[in-house]
């Protein structure tokens, strides 16, 4: 039996947020256009979701969505992320003008669109040393949504004059709830590295469509200059398609170099560097290897991970994402043995099932790998997969000891999860297959 | 073996049959064991197998909880399988019987993908699946220039096939990486002059024009991506600038690596003849320059320890190294030799001395350049000038 959850309609009344002085009777004039920006951060509790917005110091603290439509109020570059469990929630990111404060979805289960939830919305300052363009973001978190449903949204808002200007209306899917429906599969992709190649990347983004994965991990490195909104306007734009109606999380690449641009577009969970989730079967954690402060690796992630993979002994698949490989035969940057001596000890104690990462242009699958022994069977260790492939200039590859396959190529991963049985399929850009592998587990 | 699966597939069948012949209510089975059952043959390569025994899960109780996962793994099998004709009829099933369910969404999208790839009404259905089989057997070979032949023919015998533009790019995609550059040009320009105008064209135009960059031919590249400004969008364009600017700085560092080779193989002549000179001859010069000069007895506990410290790090670096440290040695050995050669003969004069600097340091430049062009380690050191060091 399916229960209904009332579907949390956060921010549904300015009267619930009294304290914030954006939500006061006059909120609707100030457009902000000629206030300073203060773009200290700041955080905004979501009712109904039981987690904050964040904002990082180069944005403007996330204030609840008004009733402004400026001059150009179309949303644009419309992704979907979560900040909170997938299975019950779901978040959509979107542009418009810097007016435009509206921040409305509408959405309901299948093709209903008979619900209706206020997101919040901030500014920042995009370029190095904030000297580019100021960027309006909406950002809306759904919650208490039903696991395992297909949802329809459209996203934009209602100006105080009753116009309205709404997105096209797309599709999304929660995830399986893993105990009410232990047996469900779902299909994750993974790819990374896009970095200058936008026109490859937008190629790809319409292959992966094709296969429907109900999640995308993104591993690092979408844009070279973290600071360049340019650059994350042809990754949004190119991507739109697909990421309207998938959730995509990344991983936080070198290039990204923690840049406002980064935290500030991306929907993600716990504080959007070192965090995890269960999807279905899958529980996928999601490390940061370029932390702003690199004493991290050792201390903030791997307490983390240690924690994280501690508690998550149960769950079928465990899967690891991160930028950086452990174990790579790429000319450019090789294994990082740092990171093998730091976060390969808690892998192999956990049992990581794979481990997804890009950082090296290239495709590779490496054989079972536990401590520096190198395995035949899936049993015997970890599997290393390079996806770093999504556009950006590839490099050489000199297969070693622990390789499986690799090439340098263009490519996407698709992997599939169901209890006892993970089954990965890699995919050039051109759409041909790459590789293949499976693992099977006693359930 | 054979005779194994042979067997498991008649089981399958027969759970098929048990079950479509078989009265209502469904059988007593346990649709989650034989779901297991399925996906156990699924792992074990035995794919025939795994699509009858999910097949037979679905049949066995249709509108039981298993049904639409089992209709859907037994479309992916058959996708697997190269069956596009079965993964088609499958995933039609879902979409049609369990529109509700987790695996609708996903049966929708492979079979636009399946019916794309087959035409409207199945009439590629043949080429199809041969190319995804050709395809299949490229997997992880490191030689696939068989199914690069075997495509070629399929592609030559049905130029009208939709799938046509991408095989012929995956054709010169896969000569390109096994070496085969001008097999690969001739792939790519075949995919040129039969691919439909727009975007097919673009990415032929535009993947030909790789090819001429990677064979060095920058002229032929540098037309090639001229000629397709304005047939696609405004990032397209902006992908042929970057197209431009990388067949620039190709031809300005082969131009540099020219000369950088032109600079070492005068230094060798430089040398030589001034070896000559002071020698007085071809053969004494030879024994002259053929005794190691005092300076090298400095420069290889210093280029072993270099050595030694950048076999530990990233490849590339260590290749450079290697290079850099055996062109210092053959530098160090022969002008330290001509030099002591010059020297027993009597007092070094101020022109032989700068000629034999100049020659080193001509030579220390082109060896350098040399070695960090080789493998582009150049762009990785222009990266870290541009984007500083990555940490750590
Ligand atoms: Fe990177």
């Amino acid at each position: 039996m399916r229960s209904t959850i009332p579907v949390a309609f956060l921010l549904s009344s300015c009267a619930a947020l009294g304290a914030l002085p954006a939500c006061g009777s006059d909120a609707g004039d100030d457009t902000g256009d000629d206030a300073p920006l203060v773009t200290d951060g700041g955080r905004f509790t979501i009712d109904g979701c039981g987690f904050d917005v964040v904002t990082r110091l180069g944005a403007e603290a996330p204030a609840p969505g008004a009733d402004v439509l400026g001059a150009a109020p179309d949303p644009f570059q419309l992704h979907l992320g979560f900040g909170g469990a997938p299975a019950t929630s779901m978040a959509m990111v979107w542009r418009t003008d810097l007016d435009t404060t509206a921040t409305t979805v509408r959405f309901g289960v299948g093709t209903a669109l008979d619900q209706e939830a206020t997101g919040v919305t901030y500014r920042y300052i995009s370029g190095l040393g904030g000297a580019g363009d100021t960027i309006r973001i909406h950002e809306a978190h759904l919650c208490g949504l039903t696991p395992d449903t297909t949802y329809s949204y459209q996203v934009g808002g209602v100006g105080a004059d009753g116009t309205e200007r709404f997105s096209a209306t797309h599709t999304f899917r929660t995830a399986p709830d893993r105990v009410a429906s232990p047996d469900a599969e779902v299909v994750v992709a993974f790819v990374g590295d896009s970095r200058g190649g936008y026109d490859v990347w937008g190629n790809l983004t319409q292959a992966i469509a094709a296969r429907s994965p109900d999640l995308i991990i993104f591993t690092g490195d979408a844009v070279t200059i973290g600071q360049s909104q340019e650059e994350w306007d042809d990754f949004f734009t190119q991507g739109e398609d697909l990421l309207a109606s998938v959730p995509m999380v990344a991983a936080h690449g070198n290039h990204e170099v923690n840049a406002i641009e980064y935290y500030a577009q991306l929907a993600m969970p716990g504080d959007e560097e070192d965090y995890a989730f269960d999807f279905g079967p899958l529980h996928q954690t999601v490390l940061n290897d370029s932390p702003a402060s690199s004493g991290d690796l050792a201390g903030k992630a791997k307490s983390f991970l240690d924690a994280d993979l501690a508690a998550a002994a149960d769950a079928p698949w465990k899967i690891v994402s991160q930028h950086r490989s452990l174990w790579s035969s790429g000319t450019r940057h090789g294994s990082d043995t740092t990171l093998r001596q730091e976060w390969g000890v808690v892998y192999d104690q956990y049992l990581v099932d794979v481990v997804v990462s890009g950082h090296d242009h290239i495709f590779e699958r490496t054989k079972p790998i536990r401590g520096e022994t190198i395995g035949a069977t899936p049993a015997d260790g970890t599997i290393y997969v390079v996806s770093g492939g999504a556009g950006a200039d590839l490099y050489g590859t000199e297969p070693q000891a622990f390789t499986e396959y690799a090439e340098s190529t263009h490519s996407y991963t698709i992997m599939s999860l169901r209890p006892g049985m993970l089954s990965s399929q890699s995919f050039r850009d051109d759409g041909s297959p790459l590789d293949e592998f499976q693992i099977t587990k006693p359930q | 073996m054979r005779a194994a699966t042979i067997g498991r597939i008649l089981v399958a069948v027969a759970l098929v049959a048990l079950a479509v012949v078989g009265a209502a209510p469904a059988r007593a089975g346990d649709p989650a064991a034989d779901f297991r059952a399925a996906t156990r043959l699924y792992a074990d390569g035995d794919l025939d197998a795994a699509q009858a025994a999910f097949e037979a899960v679905a049949a066995a109780d249709p509108r039981g909880p298993w049904a639409d996962d089992a209709l859907s793994e037994a479309a992916n099998v058959a996708e697997k399988r190269g069956d596009l004709d079965a993964a088609r009829r499958l995933w039609r099933r879902v979409v049609d019987e369990y529109p509700q369910s987790r695996q609708s969404r996903r049966a929708r999208a492979r079979l636009a993908a399946i019916e794309a790839e087959i035409g409207a009404g199945g009439q590629w259905l043949e080429v199809a699946e041969q190319h995804e089989a050709i395809l299949r057997a490229a997997i992880g070979v490191s030689d696939p220039t068989p199914q690069a032949r075997a495509l070629a023919a399929l592609v030559a015998a049905h130029p009208d096939y939709p799938r046509a533009p991408e095989a012929r790019l995956w054709i010169g995609d896969t000569l390109l990486r096994v070496g085969e550059v001008d097999r690969a040009l001739a792939a790519y320009r075949d995919a040129v002059a039969h691919a439909p105008a727009g975007d097919a064209a673009w990415r032929a135009g535009k993947a030909l024009g790789d090819g001429l960059l990677v064979a060095g031919r920058f002229d032929d590249a540098e037309h090639v991506y001229r000629g397709l400004y304005g047939q696609g969008d405004a990032l397209a364009d902006r992908a042929l600038d970057g197209a431009l600017d990388d067949v620039a700085r190709a031809r300005r560092r082969h131009r540099l690596g020219l000369a950088a080779w032109l600079a070492l193989g005068l230094g060798v002549l430089v040398v030589a003849g001034l070896a000559w000179r002071s020698a007085g001859g071809p053969i004494a010069a030879l024994r002259g320059l053929a005794r190691p000069p005092l300076e090298l007895w400095y420069f290889l506990p210093v280029a072993v320890v270099l050595g030694a410290v950048a076999a530990s790090g990233n490849q590339l670096v260590e290749r450079a190294v290697r290079w850099i440290l055996l062109g210092g040695l053959v530098t160090t050995w022969l002008c330290g030799a001509g030099l002591e050669l010059a020297r027993r003969r009597g007092r070094l004069r101020l022109p032989l001395v700068a000629a034999h600097l100049a020659v080193a340091i001509a030579a220390v430049a082109s060896v350098g350049y040399l070695a960090v062009m080789h493998d582009r380690l150049i762009d990785m050191i222009a990266e870290t000038i541009a984007h500083g060091h990555e940490g750590r």
